[in-house]
């Protein structure tokens, strides 16, 4: 029952991960965007050829 | 309503009352309370939640909602700090939260749904805000604006003018610096 004492450092771990993983997200979403945003502009760029 | 706003709330109510609270608050409320940043939960599950708080407490939503503003403004500005850098005037700043810091959220999630705010810039040192959302958070936006002008460590007033909760179809917040 000793490991309880453990249990808030682990606790931490978890919600660093979890934040972590929150972040790489949000800029997984901004590369996302800008790629989307280029191949639009490439796009219009090949139709108006 | 974006997680984040379930996240932090988590964080606030535990830091503030511990973790034996939280976990009565998402018993008397009935969710699981698991949420992260970039997903969307139900708007009802904030209110709620908002209302397990209220009652277990026995303080009013608006000012746990408030409160909450209050937690969530310098919690958005380590997560963003470029909204704040090189910005030095308070009203200014207010003035951007739609054009620059709304539109970017907008820009990264489009499923986000965010309460529209315009203004009346009034003068240099008023501001006139009106806060339109079918949520109603005016309390937490009335909090994330304190909480703002003590990082612009502004001394400031703000007034509630009208309220969507008195009946007006807006809310407007008049803030007014002293120069």
């Amino acid at each position: 029952m000793s490991d309880v004492i453990h249990i808030p450092r682990a606790l931490e771990r978890e919600k660093q991960a979890r934040l972590h993983a929150e972040k790489l997200l949000e800029d997984k979403s901004r590369e996302l965007y800008e790629r989307n945003r280029k191949l639009r502009k490439y796009n219009q760029a090949l139709k108006r050829k | 309503m974006k997680g984040v706003v379930f996240t932090f709330m988590a964080d606030h109510f535990t830091e503030q009352f511990g973790v034996p609270f939280w976990n009565e608050v998402l018993d008397t409320a009935g969710e699981d309370g698991v949420y992260t940043s970039g997903a969307y939960y139900p708007d009802e599950e904030v209110f709620t939640l908002l209302h397990a708080v209220s009652s277990i407490k026995k303080v009013c939503p608006a000012a746990l909602l408030k409160d909450l503003g209050d937690y969530l403004f310098p919690q958005f500005i380590k997560l963003y700090p470029h909204f704040i850098q090189g910005q030095n005037d308070f009203l200014d700043f207010l003035e951007g939260v739609e054009t620059v810091i709304h539109s970017e959220v907008r820009k990264l999630h489009p499923a986000v749904q965010l309460p529209r705010i315009t203004y009346d810039r009034i003068a240099k040192n008023e501001l006139h805000m009106h806060y339109h959302s079918e949520r109603r958070l005016c309390s937490l936006a009335e909090g994330l604006i304190d909480s703002a002008a003590r990082a612009f460590s502004n001394s400031y007033q703000l007034s509630h003018k009208e309220c969507m909760h008195k009946g007006d179809d807006q809310c407007t917040f008049r803030i007014t610096t002293s120069e």
